[in-house]
């Protein structure tokens, strides 16, 4: 070994975390075995089928999708129409304790020190995709702030998510000139690779569009194309001038170009009569 | 800063910088049980995952950390090398010649998944050099100090380890800096063991030009 070449000494797991990755890890072993048994195989199917359906209508409406990699449009992309078929993601509201146990669970973390204790939760809801269920809060804390994070599905399968929960300020309003804002950046998606051909096939992409939005917003919708094929828009319905969208493309993708060279990310939004509003990036 | 992981951080130094000496951890060898341990889990025995974990995932959280150069990173890795690991445990068919060094070539893809798919650590620290935040606006509070001067140390390790070609950082990276024999790291990352010593060889030389003295004791 050199003296140039030594990195930091090696750390221990904080405390707590290490026992909180265990537990996760030995859940995963149940939720394995619950999969190959074949319990809730049969609720998965369908909603692929249907996510697959849903692409094939509208890649035939939408041929032009873009084939690189591109940050997202603030315009749509295609000749959009309101309510256009696209998935609703929501899953109705997560209970107040259930929020609030997110919310100290969140502060207990560095640096969540800086956050103060909890005032209101302004938001709590459970999310649904074709990858699994996920959650997500806005809370407001004793130093004024608004705070939201998400909890998306665990792509490993685990209920945890594979990202940690992102933990942001909300620091941005809409207002008459710019009705919606994104609070997340979309250029920042996931995916899993399969270990055995690390190059060759993704799966299990996915993406997660927050934003703050004006009454005037009827509703807002992200979608991810891979290598051309457009897949269906997702949407959530607007709580509390907040909407979040979780957007998912399972998967297999085989490719031998990285997958995030290859695959487009969108969202569009709409006033209530159906007229497409600019959308601003706000994070 | 308004956002975590790893939003504490300035950007990569960009240079290199000679390291003072510290002695580094290397783990112990595998015991003899580790065999038996391996097969358990083959047979699907969730306990045997438990005791894995307990014996590696520190070695499996430096390891990642060494290479993302953020411990929040390096977290998430752990959680996913340890469920990976029993997903793929459940479909290997045949035993495990070499667990740790699976182990570890599991931890490797992790890596590459947790980095890929994190492109917002990157967007972020792009951000902060292109808008100069003043690290007066980085509240105290968010900060733990060893851990964020570890990772601003690794990350001026790294580059000087990204002057090295890839496969020869990630010989050093699972030979030299976490431990694992040559058999070990041949199993990691698919190839022969005669491979990962040419590599470690040439390596040597390599950084030995490229930090412009003789590199004291040699690479393993």
């Amino acid at each position: 070994m050199t003296d140039l070449l030594t990195p930091p000494p090696e750390q221990d797991l904080p405390p707590g975390r290490a026992a909180d990755i265990r537990r996760t890890v030995l859940r995963s072993t149940g939720e394995t075995r619950r999969r190959r048994s074949g319990r809730g195989v049969w609720l998965l199917v369908p909603a692929v089928a249907l996510l697959v359906v849903v692409a094939v209508v509208l890649g035939l409406r939408s041929p032009q999708a873009p084939s690189v990699y591109a940050s997202p449009s603030p315009a749509p992309s295609t000749a959009p129409t309101a309510g256009d078929g696209a998935v609703d993601t929501d899953a109705g509201p997560l209970s107040r304790a259930e929020a609030v146990a997110v919310v100290d669970e969140l502060r207990s973390r560095p640096p969540g020190s800086r956050r103060g204790p909890l005032v209101d939760v302004v938001l709590a809801r459970r999310t649904t995709t074709a990858l699994g269920r996920g959650t997500y809060v806005v809370w407001t804390d004793t130093t004024g702030s608004t705070w939201w994070s998400a909890h998306v599905p665990d792509v490993m399968g685990v209920g945890a998510p594979l990202s940690g929960p992102a933990v942001k300020k909300v620091a941005r309003a809409p207002d008459a000139a710019h009705p919606v804002i994104r609070l997340t950046d979309l250029v920042n998606f996931g995916w899993s690779i399969d270990n055995d051909r690390p190059d060759s096939t993704a799966r299990d992409l996915h993406v997660e569009g927050f934003y703050r939005v004006s009454g005037a917003v009827d509703r807002v919708e992200v979608r991810m194309t891979v290598e051309g094929e457009p897949g269906p828009w997702f949407t959530a319905p607007v709580h509390d001038g907040y909407v979040f969208i979780p957007a998912v493309a399972p998967g297999p993708h085989s490719t031998t170009e990285h997958i995030d060279k290859v695959t487009t990310i969108e969202d569009r939004a709409f006033d209530h009569d159906g007229n497409p509003v600019p959308v601003t990036a706000g994070y | 800063m308004d956002e975590e992981p790893g939003g504490n951080r300035e950007g990569r130094a960009g240079h290199s910088e000679v390291m003072r000496h510290e002695k580094v951890d290397v783990p112990a060898a595998p015991p003899a049980a580790d065999d038996a341990l391996w097969a358990e889990l083959l047979s699907g025995e969730p306990r045997a995952l438990g005791e894995l974990f307990d014996r590696y995932s520190r070695q499996v959280y430096n390891f990642a950390f060494r290479r993302t150069a953020s411990w929040a990173l390096a977290e998430e890795v752990t959680q996913a090398t340890f469920v990976s690991l029993w997903r793929r445990s459940r479909t290997l068919s045949g035993g495990v010649e070499n667990g740790r060094g699976w182990l570890f070539g599991i931890a490797e893809n992790e890596c590459r998944n947790a980095v890929r798919g994190t492109v917002r650590a990157d967007r972020l620290r792009a951000r902060l050099r292109d808008h100069a935040v003043d690290r007066a606006t980085v509240d105290p509070a968010d900060v733990v100090p060893g851990r964020v001067d570890a990772e601003r140390r690794m990350d001026e390790l790294r580059a000087v380890l990204a002057r090295l070609p890839v496969h020869e950082q990630r010989t050093i990276e699972l030979v030299v800096w976490s431990g694992l024999s040559t058999a070990e790291a041949a199993a990691a990352m698919g190839v022969a063991e005669g491979t990962v010593k040419s590599r470690l060889s040439r390596a040597r030389g390599r950084l030995t030009q490229l930090l412009g003295t003789p590199i004291p004791g040699g690479l393993p």
